[in-house]
């Protein structure tokens, strides 16, 4: 058991030692000897300090790298993103300038109703060449009706459903349209061939027949109005012995890629087979 | 034995407070010399604590710029304070120890505190001297509070370790 008095003095004494020790050691004579007592405490606290830098530094290396990565992540969605929509515009762009060119030819036969449709499937590479589009009976669209672009005559609605409508293209082996040479208005039978080009065919053997010369339709038959382009002399052939003239014809649409397609509404092919029969 | 015991605890405890602690906790940091040398002064006779008080000082001033000398004074004010209860006190328990640590806490930085400024107001700290002394008082809430803090959280801890050791080493002698 310690003495109060004792401890006291203890007290005391530590105090007083301190003092001194504070007073030698403010006056430097102590400082050759602090310097030497702190090198290794400092020696030790540096080792300590550097391992502590280097994991923090490690560690914060790893954060920003981790940070990074997902900075990139994220430019790489937004740009994903933005591609997407640049994608999207310039389809809108695309469809824009398509529909103006069909605005302006629509707007040459006021007379005209059009109704504008998208082009859903296609069968090209079979002999009965064929697209459907996206407009139906629900539409007004009725069989026999012309389809066309701004660049001329797609073909007519041989089936119609309700929200549908399959369209023979003019390539098509099984067409048939009377049409008219837009220089000597000489006309003929315009059929598809199976590389996708038209041939016209009951030319008169003294027509003149230019190359480059538009084949427009001629209205015979009532089964197209007249005047709407079908394609572009590209070659014509004539046999010594033949009575006719025959010419090929390149259209000037581009079946494999038509996306957009005007259907004439207002046109109501003519039923001729009751003139067919014979009493 | 038990000084080398002192300088080996007591020294990495000031090595870490120097270095470690000031990167992870910035400028209040846990007084670990002080947590430490209350943990052990707590069972402990004076003389020891005296001696750990010695011991742990010293270390901190060689570490520091304040003359050596300085950070024994609040350590030892400490060691008498809990060696006074000591005699009053039969039952060590959490909420005594926690006093304790506050009380310390408060007695040691308030005693490092005043002799840093009654030293640089004397010169005694070889700084260029300051128009006002009064600028090496700290702000409470963003030094003494912070340290008063972590020394009760590790308080608890550091006692019943060192509590730990004492009666092993209580038996092995």
């Amino acid at each position: 058991m310690e003495r109060p008095n004792n401890r006291l003095n203890l007290f005391f004494t530590s105090i007083v030692v301190c003092g001194v020790l504070i007073g030698v050691s403010a006056s430097g004579v102590l400082g050759p000897l602090e310097r030497l007592a702190a090198t290794p405490l400092e020696w030790l606290s540096g080792i300590v300090t550097r391992i502590t830098l280097t994991v923090s530094g490690e560690t914060e290396d790893a954060r920003d790298y981790a940070e990074l990565q997902s900075y990139v992540a994220e430019l790489e969605e937004a740009f994903a993103r933005v591609q997407t929509e640049v994608v999207g515009l310039r389809e809108i762009a695309s469809d824009y300038q398509r529909l103006a060119r069909l605005v302006d030819y629509a707007s040459a036969f006021d007379s005209r109703s059009f109704i504008a449709a998208d082009v859903i499937s296609r069968e090209t590479v079979s002999v009965l060449r064929t697209i459907v589009i996206n407009r139906g009976t629900r539409d007004n669209v009725r069989v026999g009706m012309p389809v066309v672009t701004e660049n001329g005559l797609v073909g007519r609605v041989i089936n119609v459903s309700a929200n549908a409508a399959r369209v023979m293209l003019v390539t098509s082996e099984i067409s048939s349209i009377s049409g008219r040479l837009q220089t000597s208005r000489a006309e003929g039978t315009v059929t598809g061939l199976p590389g996708g080009t038209m041939r016209m065919s009951m030319l008169p053997q003294d027509a003149q027949i230019l190359v480059g010369d538009l084949v427009l339709t001629s209205g015979l038959g009532g089964n197209l109005p007249p005047d709407l382009v079908i394609g572009q002399v590209n070659s014509t052939r004539q046999f010594e012995s033949a009575i006719e003239q025959t010419a090929e014809i390149r259209s000037l649409i581009d079946f494999d890629r038509l996306e957009i397609v005007m259907v004439i509404t207002s046109f109501e092919p003519v039923d001729l087979s009751i003139f067919e029969t014979r009493p | 034995m038990k000084i080398y015991l002192a300088v080996l605890l007591l020294g990495s405890a000031a090595v870490l407070q120097a270095s470690l602690l000031p990167l992870l906790f910035g400028e209040a940091v846990p007084d670990l010399v002080f947590v430490l040398l209350l943990a052990w002064a707590i069972h402990a006779d004076t003389r020891t604590g005296v001696a750990w008080a010695f011991v742990g000082g010293l270390l901190l001033d060689l570490l520091s710029a304040a003359p050596l000398g300085t950070s024994i004074v609040g350590l030892l004010l400490v060691v008498f304070l809990v060696s006074g209860l000591g005699t009053q006190i039969y039952s060590i328990s959490l909420p005594l120890v926690l006093l304790l640590a506050a009380v310390g806490t408060l007695l040691r930085l308030g005693a490092l505190y005043g002799l840093v400024v009654v030293m640089a107001r004397a010169g005694l700290l070889g700084f260029p001297e300051q128009p006002s002394a009064l600028v090496f008082l700290p702000d409470p809430a963003s030094t003494i509070l912070p340290t008063l803090l972590y020394n009760l959280i590790l308080i608890w801890p550091a006692y019943w370790l060192i509590r730990r050791g004492q009666r092993r080493w209580l038996r092995s002698e």
